[in-house]
């Protein structure tokens, strides 16, 4: 009875799991396998967002005009019908060449 | 994902729902706005590194049940902190007279074309834009951003999956690390013979140079495929395709 115990537990084990982080509050620090549960990962709350990060795994990667390689982020948001928002308008200056630009902006 | 928000680019404001999609190259003016309840969308920044804008501006949230919004914990906009975090991170904060979103009423069925360069600023309608179906991974490719749009720094593409016959599936690597966000169904993948299964809301990560398969646990499944440069399978399973008319796979 034990042994079969024992050989349905090791049937059920995580060994399915195995070859995938499951993140908790905190995503790898490297770029291995991982998996993230609906709603679980590290989330911010930005006054009406909740934003969850999903990746970020190019680690060299920064966001800054600067930027030397090339990876993506994803970011979640929720949030209500909220009359205050948007109170940002942006225009990114993130350069696509890796070469810090500066930019006139037309509307000044 | 769900709800329904405004979404400007370059001044123009448009009524986004689920499934819809908002490309915006760098250099361009955007925001947006949530005007429906229990309104969700995904947001794919790149290059990397954007996130720690984000978490500059805000406070760590983890509350004791994972539900998707605190209403109970209302926050004013935090306008001082948000105006240091924009120098550091290259954004160009811009006052404009807010507009209502125009051409409402036809943009969802514009043909869904994608421009032929990675400086325009496109919607995409749910299920619109080109389609490709690759019968041996039972998978209809919908790209909604191809090397082509993005100079080859990424691709984003929905994928649509029947169950298939039997136990084999077809094999993917890639060069490139990619982001699977399920949508609809269960979605299997198998890395080195060990499985996770996903589903809508769940996010699976795969690093570059993993040999997996990918197929529907369910009769049908959806989910988005994000891949960070153009080596992603969802430009593998377009090149070995042919062009469909849905973003549904065939019934037979």
């Amino acid at each position: 009875m034990i042994s079969q115990t024992l050989l349905l537990a090791a049937a059920l084990a995580p060994a399915a799991l195995a070859k995938f982080t499951v993140v908790g509050d905190s995503l790898p620090a490297s770029p291995v396998p991982y998996i993230v549960r609906h709603l679980d990962g590290p989330k911010v709350l930005l006054a009406d967002d909740v934003f969850r990060f999903l990746t970020n795994q190019n680690t060299t990667g920064t966001g800054q005009a600067n930027e030397t390689a090339y990876g993506f982020s994803m970011l979640l948001s929720n949030g209500k019908p909220n009359d205050a928002v948007p109170a940002h308008y942006v225009r990114s200056h993130l350069s696509a060449d890796n070469v810090p630009l500066l930019l006139v902006d037309p509307s000044r | 994902m769900t709800g329904q928000m405004t979404v400007w680019v370059d001044g123009v404001g448009k009524d986004v729902g689920a499934g819809d999609f908002a490309m915006v190259p760098a250099y361009h003016n955007h925001s947006y706005q949530f005007v429906g309840q229990e309104t969700e969308f995904l947001g794919l920044v790149q290059p990397a590194g954007f996130d720690d804008f984000f978490a500059n501006v805000s406070t760590p949230w983890n509350p004791a049940y994972n539900v998707p919004f605190p209403p109970d914990q209302p926050l004013a906009f935090p306008a001082a902190k948000f105006g240091m975090a924009t120098a550091a991170y290259d954004i160009n904060q811009i006052q404009s007279n807010w507009s209502a979103p125009t051409g409402n009423h036809t943009w969802h069925e514009s043909n869904g074309t994608l421009p032929n360069n990675a400086n325009t600023p496109y919607f995409l309608a749910n299920g619109e834009g080109p389609h490709y179906w690759h019968e041996g991974a039972g998978a209809v490719v919908s790209p909604l951003a191809t090397p082509v749009q993005t100079a080859g720094n990424f691709t984003i593409a929905q994928i649509s999956l029947r169950k298939t016959n039997g136990t084999s599936h077809s094999t993917f690597t890639s060069a490139n690390h990619q982001f699977l966000y399920g949508m609809v169904g269960e979605v299997t993948v198998c890395l080195g013979g060990h499985e996770v299964r996903f589903i809508a809301g769940d996010s699976v990560f795969i690093p570059a140079g993993k040999a997996v398969t990918i197929s529907s646990g369910v009769n049908y499944s959806k989910f988005l495929l994000c891949a960070a440069g153009s080596q992603g399978i969802d430009t593998q399973l377009i090149k070995a395709g042919k062009a469909w008319g849905y973003s549904t796979p065939p019934a037979h």
